[in-house]
């Protein structure tokens, strides 16, 4: 767990007081409406878990043995998709989430797996500041686009596949949580 | 991952390693067991991979994985590593900031040097020249199919049945579009007609299968023994360290993916961590698709953009890069 996780631990020794009191008494903290929820006392995986409406991707991430890299010390953030948006997949939903399909189910996921951590704020303050869409490669080598139409935001993938934001977002201590309302299903 | 730099002077590899080498042999000697997928690879000789036995051991990974503790190196060299040449790369010099002793901030602190070398030896303060190259991720590039039927299907009746007798599922996924590598984030490979089977992604030949990926989740799921034939990468030092992966027998690398394996049987533990693979050279272009400020949350007091320089995040590094030039400035481990 990232309690034992010295870079990260040397980390928080570095920023000093500031990174102290980022993390508070260690509870978490909810900024304004609408910004990203900080829950920087747990991994990604664990932050992951707490989220009723993303359970769904969350066994996913299970089923496919991602969680461990979710606990671990590189940072990643991960545009769920909701349960809704599982469920709207219909019969090939369920069938992903079948032990043959698992390799589809990786390949899947990683195509909503990006390098770092960006909360909503950082890809909007990045869409204002390039004045479009901006780019960011996946875990899966793909590229996925963002663009705003006023405060909503939408993820494309090359082929067309998109989603919207939907949710609050949830930074971690190593990663950030983005819930989307589809799964970025190849086309 | 996309190849941006010509030369593949890997960059960020401030310890691009014994990877450097590659001249293992790969000799596997079949031992399948009760395991699935693929049999075990025994005894390849990798006269680089003995760089001193689990110095990085202390580390740990937090990730429950009991068995990655235990033992020392049985097995001094990596299952099925690397006969693709030398790796000599373009040998950039690499610009390691370092923290702890200033604010990291455009203020000509670029030294020349590197906390982790690529000779295979722990040369941590040392002034280094950076020489070596990205032969990792460079060889890792190149890979092409596995020729023949893989161990996993061989052993089926019928397994490696030639096209004809096959039925349309194994050639259009769920989704109703047709299998390629890059449905399972495989970047390296070419394309072309290719067959999804037991956790394989197949091509065929007249004869039936003629050449196999394995795939994550798959043959690469937690409990497989690393299938043979397929390359694993021993990756730099501070990767070792960074991601608390042990000795070389205790991780594989392969396809952007590191894997905790079993040091005694090479049987997958657990995923380690998912790479980009991408390249970033001090003095060349970033590399494309890194729009957004990603910089992990501990380092974001420190590290944040300015009119002067961004920082991106990738695969363990923080990278300062030049608003006007797009070029990288400087490449920022995360380890102390």
């Amino acid at each position: 767990m990232l309690t034992k996780n010295k870079p990260f631990v040397h980390a928080f020794a570095i920023v000093g007081l500031v990174a102290l009191s980022a993390c508070g008494s260690g509870a978490e903290t909810d900024a304004a409406d609408g910004s990203t929820q900080i829950d920087e006392t747990d991994t990604l995986a664990a932050a992951l878990g707490k989220l009723p409406e993303l359970s769904t991707v969350n066994s996913a991430i299970v089923t496919a043995d991602l969680n461990t890299v979710f606990d671990g010390v590189g940072s990643y953030t991960l545009l769920a998709p909701s349960d809704e948006a599982f469920a709207a997949l219909g019969e090939a939903g369920q069938a992903l989430m079948n032990e043959e399909q698992k390799p589809i189910l990786v390949g899947v996921l990683r195509n909503h797996i990006l390098p770092g951590y960006l909360q909503p704020e950082d890809i909007a303050k990045a869409i204002d500041a390039k004045g479009g869409a901006v780019t960011m490669t996946t875990l899966g080598g793909g590229d996925v686009t963002f663009t705003k139409d006023g405060e909503t935001i939408t993820v494309a993938r090359e082929d067309g596949a998109s989603a919207q934001f939907s949710g609050k977002a949830v930074a971690a201590s190593n990663g950030v949580v983005i819930p989307i309302g589809a799964v970025l299903q190849p086309q | 991952m996309r190849v941006l730099l010509a030369g593949a002077a890997a960059l960020a590899l401030a310890a691009s390693g014994d990877a450097a080498q590659g001249n293992g042999n790969g000799n596997g000697k079949g031992n399948g067991g009760d395991k699935p997928a693929a049999a075990q690879a025994k005894g390849n000789g990798n006269a680089k991979a003995d760089r001193g036995p689990q110095r990085m051991e202390a580390r740990g990974n937090g990730n429950g994985n009991a068995k990655a503790e235990r033992g020392n190196d049985r097995r001094p060299a990596q299952a099925g590593n690397a006969n693709r040449g030398n790796g000599n790369g373009n040998g950039n010099d690499r610009v390691v900031e370092r923290r702890g002793n200033g604010n990291g901030n455009g203020n000509d602190r670029n030294d020349v040097r590197v906390r982790y070398d690529d000779r295979g030896r722990d040369a941590r303060g040392v002034n280094v020249r950076y020489d070596g190259g990205g032969f990792w991720l460079a060889g890792d590039r190149e890979r092409g199919l596995i020729d023949g039927c893989p161990p996993g299907l061989a052993k089926k009746r019928n397994g490696c049945n030639p096209p004809g007798q096959l039925k349309d599922d194994y050639r259009r996924s769920l989704f109703g579009v047709d299998y390629r590598p890059s449905l399972f984030g495989l970047t390296s490979y070419g394309r072309g007609d290719y067959y999804y089977r037991d956790g394989y992604l197949v091509r065929y030949g007249n004869d039936g299968i003629s050449g196999w990926i394995p795939l994550l989740g798959g043959a690469l799921g937690v409990g497989n023994l690393w299938p043979v034939g397929y390359t694993s990468y021993q990756v730099p030092d501070y990767y070792v360290d960074y991601y608390g992966l042990g000795g070389p027998d205790r991780y594989r690398y392969a396809d952007n993916v590191i894997y905790r394996v079993d040091p005694e049987d090479a049987a997958i533990m657990s995923i380690a961590a998912l790479i980009t693979g991408d390249e970033f050279a001090v003095g060349q272009p970033m590399p494309r698709g890194y729009d957004v400020y990603n910089v992990p949350a501990p380092y974001r007091d420190r590290y944040y953009d300015t009119p002067d320089a961004y920082y991106r995040y990738s695969d363990g590094y923080v990278y300062r890069i030049d608003p006007e030039t797009q070029l990288v400035a400087a490449a920022i481990d995360l380890l102390i």
